[in-house]
């Protein structure tokens, strides 16, 4: 059979040749397509799961992004299994308390990362100096520490020649008012920035409140998305407990926990990623719609040479019809000549991408037949005595 | 095996109009003659040798071949094994050799290829035919030599029916005589069924019964 088919080829290389010709450059072009689609999804991806995604919790009835009040209810919706903790990485807060007694003008700021306190950050103009054995990680820690302004008195224990403050705390709300003290140990100094504030880690901020009695008040929140994959999820959860941030200031309604409206908006900043995956989304469309064309344009190869091809040779496709030959065998005949070619091609354009992608390459292959297809069937339908009169 | 024609009539949409080609013809044709259908051109001579080589139906009557409508049989078998046709350009298939051309009614069949290479051999010899010629491709044979390969393919598909659209029409008188007297004998030798549509006397004359076509029907000449 593929002897009787290379003994037919062989006798009119011309189109054979075509045929194997530009099966081969499709083939080129649509590996290389795939290669380059492979290469952005590979980079789009890279892209995607890199860039950070935070999200930061705004308050819709606030008039100053320094006074934020966001309530423990809220803050805990970060931290519990059931509420946004899965999508959650580096969670920082702020908490503050007004100072009392003899250091009345400072303010003591419970914070998990420098991030969050623009005060601190070396672009605006504050240096820190750390005592010897301790750095930025205090903050993540539950040790009795702070940070104090270089201009604030300090005291050392003469044993131990450590310096600290000490810090009184009131509760005027209470009944009656209630007062804690606390002493912390000077691990560092700044300068610049307010000189108005002591930053501790967190956790001691956290345990004024929880001393002095009072309902825990979260200055700000700021989270890093965990996997950017989450992105809509997390938009949709977070619909549960919180608004759209509204740049209109409108107020909007609260939902599941019955409240008139929702005070909080979840701000989620995917500017920069949506900016950088656009591109690439842009391109790998464009290396898709390529792809769709190219398949495209092998059915209509398929079509055209099918069609040139019996055009060409009606004469004998007839004379096999009117000898007895069954469709299916003038079909064959047919196809198995082009199958040779376009394998051929397919392998040598192919070959140029190690045969990458094989599915692809397939599916060219299948659709050109199709094409193939469609052109033998439609004079293989045709009346046999008409064709023939038309041949005369 | 026999042929017969019964109210045979086709016709068929032409630009304008239907036209009517072939107007209830009947006849039976019997085995081991060599009939000559004759007329003018455009009197529906091919087209009912057309008909009677399954190309179509009648669209009124009908053609009875070994006992059978045309309608009733496998169009493709009828066209394997019961009638063979021999056109005046020969149609040969241009890229299959000599021997393939011959062979390929067999290969239809199924034949054994050692068989069918001995029956190709044992027919390209009664049309004269060297073997020399086996390999060559029918763009390198004569008028003549591509007429008696069609015959020897139609020989080797061993069909009772043997039907000729002007198989002399492009050759010359040599070649004439030579391919009627194959025609002939395969009519008074083998006693198949010999029917050849011309235009030349000459042909027609060497022909057991003569008919005349006009408008679609006949006459019986001689």
């Amino acid at each position: 059979m593929i002897l009787h088919t290379l003994r037919r080829l062989r006798r009119t290389p011309a189109p054979a040749l075509g045929v194997l010709f530009f099966a081969a450059i499709l083939s080129v072009v649509l590996c290389g397509l795939q290669k380059a689609n492979d290469a952005e999804l590979e980079k789009y991806n890279d892209t995607y799961h890199t860039i950070p995604v935070q999200f930061s919790v705004t308050n819709l009835s606030a008039t100053t992004s320094s006074n934020l009040d966001i309530p423990a209810i809220i803050a805990d919706v970060f931290m519990q299994k059931e509420g946004l903790a899965k999508y959650v990485s580096d969670l920082q807060r702020v908490c503050k308390h007004a100072v009392a007694g003899i250091n009345s003008n400072y303010t003591l700021v419970g914070i998990t990362s420098t991030a969050l306190s623009n005060e601190l950050w070396p672009e605006n103009g504050t240096y820190i100096l750390w005592n010897e054995g301790y750095g930025e990680n205090i903050f993540s820690s539950n040790d009795p520490v702070c940070l104090v302004p270089n201009s604030m008195m300090v005291f050392t224990d003469e044993e131990t020649g450590e310096s600290y403050v000490e810090l009184d705390f009131e509760c005027w709300k209470n009944h009656p008012m209630t007062e804690y003290s606390c002493k912390l140990k000077v691990v560092g100094t700044y300068m610049g920035g307010d000189g108005k504030s002591i930053y501790c880690p967190y956790a001691i901020g956290e345990q004024v409140y929880a001393e002095l009695g009072e309902f825990m008040s979260v200055q700000a929140i700021r989270a890093t998305l965990r996997n950017n994959d989450d992105l809509e999820e997390l938009r949709t959860v977070s619909r549960r407990w919180f608004a759209e941030p509204n740049p209109l200031g409108e107020k909007t309604p609260w939902g599941e926990y019955g409240y008139e409206y929702y005070l909080y908006a979840l701000d989620i900043n995917d500017d920069l990623l949506q900016r950088s995956s656009v591109t690439l989304q842009n391109s790998i469309s464009t290396n898709r719609i390529c792809t769709v064309i190219v398949l495209c344009l092998s059915a209509a190869a398929g079509f055209l040479i099918g069609f040139l091809m019996v055009r060409n040779r009606k004469k004998e496709i007839a004379l096999m019809r009117t000898m007895g030959t069954p469709n299916r065998s003038i079909y064959g005949c047919f196809v198995s000549e082009q199958m040779l070619c376009v394998a051929l091609g397919i392998a040598l354009g192919g070959s140029y991408n190690a045969w990458q992608p094989a599915d692809r390459l397939g599916i060219l292959a299948v659709i050109y037949f199709v094409g193939l297809t469609v052109a033998l069937q439609i004079f293989l339908h045709k009346n046999l005595l008409t064709t023939i009169k038309e041949d005369e | 095996m026999g042929i017969s024609l019964k109210n045979v009539s086709y016709s068929y949409k032409g630009k304008f109009q239907t036209v009517k080609a072939v107007d209830g013809v009947s006849y039976e044709f019997e085995p081991g003659k060599c009939y000559a259908i004759i007329g003018k051109s455009g009197s529906g001579k091919t087209t009912l040798l057309s008909l009677m080589a399954g190309l179509d139906l009648p669209t009124e009557g009908e053609i009875i071949i070994d006992g059978k409508s045309t309608k009733d049989w496998d169009r493709n078998q009828m066209r394997r094994d019961a009638v063979s046709v021999i056109y005046q350009n020969y149609n040969l298939f241009p890229l299959l050799t000599v021997q393939e051309n011959i062979q390929y009614p067999l290969s239809l069949k199924k034949t054994p290829r050692k068989e069918a290479v001995a029956l190709a051999r044992e027919v390209r010899e009664r049309v004269e035919l060297p073997a020399t010629y086996d390999k060559r491709l029918p763009s390198h044979l004569s008028g003549g030599e591509q007429q008696r390969v069609a015959i020897a393919r139609t020989l080797a598909q061993g069909c009772k029916i043997i039907l000729a659209d002007e198989p002399t029409g492009n050759l010359d008188s040599t070649n004439t005589r030579n391919i009627v007297q194959i025609l002939r004998s395969m009519a008074h030798e083998d006693g198949c069924i010999v029917i050849i549509v011309t235009h030349d006397p000459a042909v027609a004359e060497q022909a057991d019964v003569v008919l005349q076509m006009k408008d679609g029907n006949w006459s019986i000449i001689e």
